[in-house]
């Protein structure tokens, strides 16, 4: 049986990023074999982190919690959902809204099918909450003036 | 694709464990109620499809640094270091 592995920190040129290596047994919505994916987070680029697909063509994500952008963002996750990905407390799951970075500069999240991880275990879905209704796909996010 | 056609509370049953109930047609829209193990997510094909386009358009080859935020927007405090299980 395969042991998912969840990879200690390492240390990297750029101080203060953490990766973390994830497996998505259902990849993502339209990239479904992206199934393992690493969570790069560097404080410098703070709320923002990228979720990266393995291999050189595989895309990356632009992800932020949505919390750390002042969303009081309560998504009810699926007991399916739950269960598939083993959630327990609070404390281990992990949730994040893909972020569309558009050709004009501007930032929307995507409230409608959050990320969410489990970082006990490594593992994440993408996943369409049961009051998705309640959600838009393209929350603008506010761009600080220059 | 299995065409059936079905009046105001007909049913149609798909793997002996999922009905589609025909609630009420109404001119052009049809209501429709489904019953299915909650295994089984159900949704309207429309946000299927936003969800996979969101996906595509957000998808990035080159990652291209984001704007910064408003003031207002972010939370001050990085991503603590202990969050990560070892």
């Amino acid at each position: 049986m395969q042991r998912h592995q969840h990879q200690l920190p390492i240390s990297t040129p750029a101080r203060g990023t953490r990766r973390s290596t994830l497996a998505f047994p259902n990849g993502l919505f339209g990239f479904e074999s992206a199934r393992d994916l690493t969570l790069v987070q560097s404080d410098s680029e703070h709320p923002f982190g990228w979720l990266e697909c393995k291999g050189e063509q595989g895309p990356s994500f632009l992800v932020v919690e949505p919390q750390d952008v002042g969303q009081a963002y309560q998504p009810e996750i699926s007991r399916e959902d739950a269960a598939a990905l083993g959630l327990g407390g609070r404390d281990d799951t992990l949730v994040l809204a893909v972020v569309t970075h558009h050709d004009n500069g501007r930032l929307t999240l995507n409230l409608k099918s959050p990320i969410i991880i489990n970082l006990k275990r490594g593992t994440g879905r993408q996943i369409i909450p049961r009051n998705v209704s309640a959600f838009t796909s393209q929350f603008p996010l506010e761009i600080h003036p220059e | 694709m299995l065409v059936l056609s079905r009046k105001s509370s007909q049913n149609v049953v798909i793997d002996g464990t999922i009905i589609i109930k025909v609630v009420r047609v109404d001119r052009d829209v049809v209501k429709l109620g489904i019953e299915a193990p909650a295994s089984i997510s159900v949704h309207r094909q429309e946000v299927y499809e936003e969800i996979e386009r969101c996906n595509r358009g957000a998808a990035q080859t080159g990652k291209r640094k984001p704007p910064r935020l408003a003031q207002s927007t972010t939370r001050p405090e990085p991503i603590s270091e202990d969050r990560l299980a070892p």
